[in-house]
C-alpha cells in the first residue's frame, strides 16, 4: 500500500529477537514500543549513527515546563537556569513531544485533526557531504507527512530540521507505532513514532 | 534454543506513564555476571564458592547499555550525553 505523498511502507514489524521472530513479553504477546523502546541496542551500529538528534538544556527545562512545574519549581531543580529562562506561555502535557527527542510520541490525538512535530538533526557521519532520503511506516488509518523527504548535508556538525505531520480521519481506539527512517546508503536512523488519544498521566 | 528475553532498561513499565517510557533493550535474562565469592548457596560440594553467577534483572540490562555508551564516548570524546543516546536509540 503506497501513498502519493511521501515514502511510506505498510507498518512492518522489525523489531526481531534472535531467533528471527517477534519480540515478545513475558506473556507471549509481541511486544510494542512501550515494551522495547526503539529496540534491541545493537554495540556496532552505534558506534557510527550518521545522524544524531541532540537534546538541548533548554528543551529539558521545557520538558518540566511541559509537565506542568512553574519557574519556582523548576529552579529547585536546575540551580543552573539561564538568565530571563521563563516556560513558554502555552506549556501543556501535549507539548512534551516537541522535544528534540530521538523519538516521537504524539499524545492527545483527537482524531480527524493533524499534529505536527519538529526534528532537527546534526550530520556526524564524517562524510560532509551526504544526502538522506526518509521512509516511513505508517500504522493503518495515518497518514504520515515528512517536510522534506531528501535531508542535503554539505558539511560534518551541520544541522537540518524537518517536519512531520501526522494526520488521520477517525479517532484513535488504542495506541499505535510507526517509524521513520533516514538513510542515505551507508547509514539508517530510525525513529520510533508512538500515537496516543491519552493525554494526561495515568499511574 | 532457549528464546533470548530481554529486560527493559530505565523505567520498569509497570504503571502505564504515557510520558516516560524505555528508551532502549539490552539483554538481561540469565546473564552471567561477577558475583560475590561468599554464596555458599550456588557452591558446588568440594569445589571453591563460585564467583560468577547467572542472574537477571534490569541490573544485568543496564551495564550492557552503559559499556556501548562507553565505547561510543571512546569513538567520539566530544559527544554530549544526548548525541550518545540518540546513537544508541536510533540504530536499535
Amino acid at each position: 500500500m503506497f501513498n502519493n505523498d511521501s515514502f511510506t511502507v505498510p507498518f512492518a514489524a522489525t523489531q526481531t529477537n534472535n531467533d528471527k521472530g517477534l519480540i515478545t513479553t513475558e506473556t507471549g504477546a509481541a511486544g510494542t514500543p512501550y515494551d522495547t523502546g526503539a529496540g534491541e541496542l545493537s554495540t556496532t551500529a552505534s558506534m557510527q549513527p550518521g545522524l544524531v538528534y541532540e537534546t538541548t538544556a533548554i528543551d529539558y527545562l521545557n520538558f518540566l515546563c511541559y509537565y506542568g512545574y512553574n519557574i519556582t519549581t523548576i529552579k529547585t531543580i536546575s540551580k543552573a537556569l539561564p538568565e530571563n529562562f521563563t516556560c513558554p506561555a502555552d506549556s501543556k502535557l501535549d507539548l512534551i513531544s516537541t522535544i528534540n527527542y530521538p523519538s516521537i510520541g504524539i499524545s492527545g490525538f483527537k482524531g480527524n485533526e493533524n499534529k505536527t512535530v519538529n526534528r532537527t538533526v546534526t550530520n556526524v557521519g564524517g562524510d560532509g557531504v551526504a544526502v538522506y532520503t526518509v521512509s516511513v511506516e505508517t500504522p493503518p488509518g495515518f497518514n504520515i507527512q515528512v517536510n522534506p523527504e531528501k535531508l542535503q548535508f554539505t558539511k560534518d556538525g551541520e544541522k537540518l530540521t524537518y517536519q512531520v505531520i501526522v494526520s488521520a480521519a477517525a479517532s484513535l481506539k488504542q495506541d499505535v507505532f510507526g517509524a521513520l527512517t533516514w538513510s542515505n546508503g551507508k547509514y539508517k536512523v530510525r525513529s520510533p513514532i508512538v500515537i496516543s488519544n491519552q493525554s494526561s498521566s495515568t499511574k | 534454543m532457549e528464546r533470548e528475553r530481554c529486560e527493559k532498561l530505565g523505567l520498569i513499565r509497570a504503571s502505564t506513564y504515557l510520558y516516560l517510557q524505555p528508551d532502549i533493550t539490552a539483554p538481561g535474562v540469565a546473564i552471567l555476571a561477577a558475583w560475590t565469592g561468599n554464596d555458599s548457596r550456588i557452591s558446588l560440594e568440594g569445589k571453591p564458592v563460585s564467583q560468577f553467577n547467572v542472574i537477571s534483572g534490569t541490573s544485568m540490562a543496564a551495564p550492557h547499555v552503559t559499556a556501548v555508551a562507553s565505547l561510543i564516548k571512546s569513538q567520539h570524546p566530544t559527544w554530549g550525553p544526548s548525541a550518545i543516546r540518540s546513537a544508541i536509540m536510533t540504530t536499535g
